[in-house]
């Protein structure tokens, strides 16, 4: 049998509640100054009690509904022990046995579905700073992402490609954005990507090892660091070697992958029930509630946006993965042409605190602009002439663009018309 | 009579991130296994292993998500029991060396 790239992935997003996970200390961490947002729960003193923030249940929930997962209408907590200075406690609070949501599905545009292994909420960790100070290497610690809600999904090794993977992360980044769970923003930390990589016979039979790849910042780092380890490990079994089992680094300028000397971590992480936390037991009314609050899949508002106001796939799509841009466009579409306004918007040229200015001079047209239009597109005309009247939206979309949206479109389409069925058009 | 080898003690101490001496590890080793051998008399009894919680029985104990400014450090309380402290910040020896 033949090796394939078999591919899985893990991924971290913070979700945008208000407070924390397990105390009320603000969850917006970014640019604060250092440890300015702790309490004895994220500081993990002694004897601080935590209480899960229902919010941040509901959205994980939400998250494993969105990618067509079965929900646990019991799950649990639990402690998951190792030592690193980024983690207060000696152990974070994360779920083992029974995460909210497993057994899920996201379909690739070609029809290909990528399992969903899990979906499970935790407590981010502190963030470390290395700094060489007067000389010594030092590491800084600062506690104010301590606790901050992270959702982990985890995928199947059902990946076979750096072009795949990157496929996935978008339209699951899409959903996550279409939720208003997550910022997805992977400058500020705020979601994470871990593929994991080897060659093996199959996803149910996979090789003796497989390599992670760590503190990948971009979609375009995920895909470049998968194709460049697939490579690697590949010319490494043709010459009879096996990949080593470890962790690498992604380095950018060279587009190559390195042996991370990580410290050695044990992975004995002894998870037992967090004693602290009893059980959250959901009725099943309660999980359609929550279906029910989910928004449109990203995928079937850009299928009812081409569908409905004939805008392009591609902007159709740029209009979905920005809700405050999408939301504009609902609102505003009825007072001004529909392809306009999406342009407009996907252009960035209106400002979406406002309402967008109307200067339709319902005067006139300026029939230079219909002329240019008609000239330019000479076969629409011809499909015109021979019956096919449904063109004419096309062509009034153009003087729309041509004006900047600047005239009413009942008007264009009128002066259209007029020389349309005039005389001929001298070429 | 159970056993906890000197060589499962050093892994555990490892884990627990404990400096334990040689005779430390041989000392514990046999209080361990103590310890165990008196835990083990409770599998003479008849327990239902899934009514075994350590939560009795409470369920759904959570919280609105609400800023409780009550409860936040400041700065210089949050660093007050830190050994080193640079700038704000907690300061550990580099992890990476
Ligand atoms: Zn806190």
């Amino acid at each position: 049998m033949k090796l394939q790239p078999t591919i899985g992935l893990e991924i971290h997003v913070e979700l945008k509640t208000r407070s924390k996970m397990f105390c009320g200390c603000p969850a917006e961490h970014f640019a604060k100054p250092a440890n300015s947002q702790t309490c004895p729960v994220c500081l993990g003193l002694p004897g601080a009690l935590p209480v899960p923030n229902r919010l941040a249940i509901d959205w994980a929930i939400m998250i494993g509904l969105a990618l067509d997962c079965q929900v646990n209408l019991k799950s649990t907590f639990d402690r998951k022990h190792y030592f690193y200075p980024d983690l207060a406690k000696g152990f974070q609070i994360t779920q083992y046995d029974d995460p909210f949501s497993f057994k899920g599905q996201l379909k690739l545009e070609s029809g290909k579905v990528i399992r969903i292994t899990r979906v499970h909420l935790e407590e981010d960790t502190g963030k470390l700073l290395h700094k060489t100070i007067d000389g010594h290497k030092l590491t800084l610690v600062d506690f104010n992402r301590s606790g901050v809600p992270l959702v982990e999904i985890v995928t199947e090794p059902d990946i076979s490609s750096g072009e795949e993977a990157k496929e996935f992360l978008k339209k699951l980044r899409d959903i996550l954005r279409s939720l208003g769970v997550s910022d997805c923003d992977m400058e500020k930390g705020s979601m994470r990507l871990e593929p994991n990589i080897s060659w093996s016979l199959s996803a149910d039979k996979l090789a003796d090892y497989k390599v992670e790849i760590k503190n990948l910042n971009s979609f375009r780092f995920a895909q470049a660091g998968i194709d460049y380890e697939l490579k690697r490990q590949k010319a490494l079994l043709d010459k009879g070697e096996m990949p080593v089992q470890e962790t690498r680094g992604y380095q950018p300028a060279t587009k190559a992958t390195f042996s991370q000397r990580v410290k050695e971590t044990a992975a004995d992480y002894r998870y037992f029930p967090e004693p602290d936390i009893p059980p959250i037991v959901l009725t099943k009314a309660y999980v359609e509630n929550l279906r029910k609050q989910l928004p449109q899949l990203p995928e079937i508002v850009v299928q009812e946006l081409v569908k409905d106001f004939h805008l392009s796939l591609s902007t159709a799509q740029l209009l979905v993965k920005d809700p405050l841009k999408l939301a504009y466009f609902i609102q505003y579409n009825r007072q001004i042409d529909a392809q306009t306004l999406a342009n407009l918007i996907v252009n960035k040229k209106i400002d979406l605190s406002h309402p967008p200015q109307l200067k339709t001079t319902t005067e006139t047209v300026d029939p230079k602009i219909i002329d240019q239009v008609l000239k330019e597109n000479k076969d629409v005309v011809v499909k015109y002439k021979a019956g096919k009247t449904s063109v004419m939206g096309f062509l009034v979309g153009q003087v729309m663009r041509q004006t900047r949206g600047q005239v009413d479109p009942k008007l264009a389409s009128q002066e259209l018309l007029k020389r349309l069925q005039g005389p001929a058009l001298k070429s | 009579m159970s056993s906890i080898s000197p060589k499962l003690v050093k892994h555990i101490a490892k884990l627990a991130n404990l400096p334990l001496s040689a005779g430390q590890i041989n000392k514990f080793s046999s209080q361990l296994s103590n310890v165990l051998d008196f835990m083990g008399q409770l599998s003479k009894l008849k327990i239902d292993p899934k009514k075994a919680s350590p939560h009795l029985d409470l369920t759904n104990v959570t919280r609105e998500d609400k800023i409780d400014t009550s409860r936040i450090l400041t700065q210089k309380q949050a660093l007050s029991q830190a050994r080193k402290t640079h700038q704000g910040y907690f300061l550990v020896k580099a992890i990476f060396s």
